[in-house]
């Protein structure tokens, strides 16, 4: 189990009119094997903070930390603790079946043939991927190419997982399947931190009570939705959020 | 191992999959061979003052000129085209983000190409011999096997030195287009560097097809040793010392870049 931290994360993008901060100065702790929603509206910069946890982005001021040590100066050393499944479900080789896509990844990890077989049938019991796994990837629906995506990033048991919106493109019974997966036996059962970014306001109510929002690329809330609620006799989740992330004047 | 072999797993069977591309593929070897057969017919004797180094029989020379100088082609694109059809497809970013190191990863995405350049190589050997009169009597196979062993790596590190400017601007790649213009005209894919004037002979000395071509013609056409390709062996074993570090430093730096840029999975 491993706590995930942020400490003034920072990052620019050229843009024509001269560097934008995309993030600016987000700091947020998750405990080890603790639970958190990243909520924020389209541009808030949501994907560009899961990337630079997941070492894809490095942030221009700041540190993401994995238990005491900097992800990005420990790459490889981080990269076999953080599993990350994006929002891109075409990001898989569509000429090759499920299953093959799958081992591929795995050899990434190192997973030997016995467990690479183990992991795999522990995450069809969890995600149903049974009917997509000797098919071609392209002729999978959208619906079972999500579950592949967060198959890879489950594949190698890492203990940190950052999801990017898992929740798109699945029908109500299996989104409701899913985060009962992520709470429960992820979370709940195996002590995994987990981060999961969305913009439904229900969806991520119904995963944890700890959430982080962010809008312009900065943290507006970090904390607990039910003391919020708690604290004001007139709570509404949507106009809470609203006003969270207005942009500045 | 594991990692290269899954890399060759994947892209064995993609390359298959297309069949009928793959057929044609195969088949576009016998005809290319038959038309150098042609061409040698045509000449006859007449190119045979520049060719008696060599044996003096053109279609042995094209022969083993085209069926190798494929290696400098893979060696020149397979990385860089890997990169941008990983870019394209998307599965660039899933990669980057296991442990698998940048050798391995520069490596493995080009282990199927190399192989299957090797494979098209023996076709054309073997359509050669069985079509068109092609023989390797007086082969000297060792020091022909260290010169290939080295030119592979001379190509493949040129490769993945190309392969940071695809990484960086994603389109435009001025090691491609510089080794395969000056090779044509000066490696000796086609002609023999006594038909160059002397300025363009001396250019050809810094052309690693150059090098490449005339150990493997030797040791293969004329049954020449150790000691007579000793000096093509210590240029290219020179070569791949300077170009190796070099492109695994510049291809690792582009991938930092990317990864400041937020440009990783551009293409």
């Amino acid at each position: 189990m491993l706590p995930l931290s942020l400490e003034g994360v920072t990052k620019y993008f050229s843009t024509a009119s001269g560097p934008r901060a995309v993030l600016n100065d987000v700091s947020f702790d998750v405990p080890a094997g603790g639970l958190l929603c990243l909520l924020g509206p389209n541009g808030s910069g949501k994907t560009t903070l899961l990337k630079s946890i997941a070492t894809l982005l490095i942030p221009d001021k700041g540190r993401v930390r994995l238990g005491d040590r900097d992800v990005h100066r420990s790459l490889d050393w981080a990269r076999r603790r953080i599993g990350f499944a994006s929002t891109e479900d075409q990001s898989f080789y569509g000429r090759l079946s499920g299953r093959m896509n799958l081992w591929f990844y795995g050899q990434m990890y190192g997973l030997s043939s016995g467990d690479f077989e183990r992991r795999l049938a522990d995450l069809d019991a969890l995600l149903d991927l049974a009917g997509a796994l000797d098919r071609p990837y392209r002729e999978l629906s959208s619906g079972q190419k999500q579950r592949f995506l967060l198959a890879r990033a489950a594949l190698h048991d890492p203990a940190v997982l950052i999801l990017d919106e898992p929740h798109q493109n699945l029908d109500p019974r299996y989104a409701a399947r899913l985060r009962g997966v992520i709470r429960d036996r992820w979370v709940g059962e195996r002590g995994k931190t987990v981060i999961v970014s969305t913009h439904h306001l229900e969806d991520a109510e119904k995963i944890s009570d700890r959430w982080v929002v962010l809008a312009e690329g900065r943290v507006r809330f970090a904390g607990s939705v039910a003391a919020a609620r708690a604290a004001d006799p007139h709570f509404h989740l949507d106009r809470f959020f609203h006003q969270l992330t207005e942009p500045a004047a | 191992m594991r990692t290269l072999w899954a890399f060759f797993r994947r892209d064995a069977t993609i390359h298959t999959s297309y069949k009928l591309g793959f057929a044609m593929d195969l088949l576009g070897v016998f005809f290319t061979a038959a038309t150098y057969y042609y061409v040698a017919k045509m000449f006859g004797t007449a190119a045979a003052p520049f060719l008696s180094a060599y044996g003096g029989d053109y279609f042995a020379f094209v022969l083993i000129g085209v069926a190798f100088a494929a290696y400098q082609n893979v060696g020149l694109n397979s990385f860089s085209q890997s990169l941008r059809q990983e870019q394209f497809l998307n599965t660039l970013e899933p990669l980057l983000v296991t442990p698998v190191s940048t050798p391995r990863f520069l490596v493995g995405s080009s282990l199927w190409d190399f192989l299957y350049a090797t494979a098209r190589v023996a076709l054309y050997l073997g359509v050669g011999a069985a079509f068109f009169g092609f023989r390797l009597g007086r082969s000297q196979f060792a020091p022909a096997l260290a010169v290939l062993v080295l030119t592979l790596l001379a190509f493949m590190g040129l490769g993945v030195f190309a392969a940071s400017f695809i990484m960086r601007f994603k389109r435009g790649n001025p090691v491609t287009w510089i080794m395969e213009a000056t090779s044509n005209l000066l490696g000796g894919v086609l002609f023999p560097l006594a038909a160059l004037p002397t300025g363009l002979k001396r250019a050809a000395f810094f052309i690693p097809m150059t090098h490449a071509l005339e150990g493997l013609r030797q040791t293969l056409l004329m049954g020449a040793g150790w000691k007579e390709v000793t000096p093509q062996i210590l240029w290219l074993g020179v070569f791949v010392l300077l170009i190796w570090p070099l492109g695994v430093f510049t291809f690792g730096r582009a991938v930092r870049r990317a990864r400041a840029d937020g440009t990783l999975g551009h293409y």
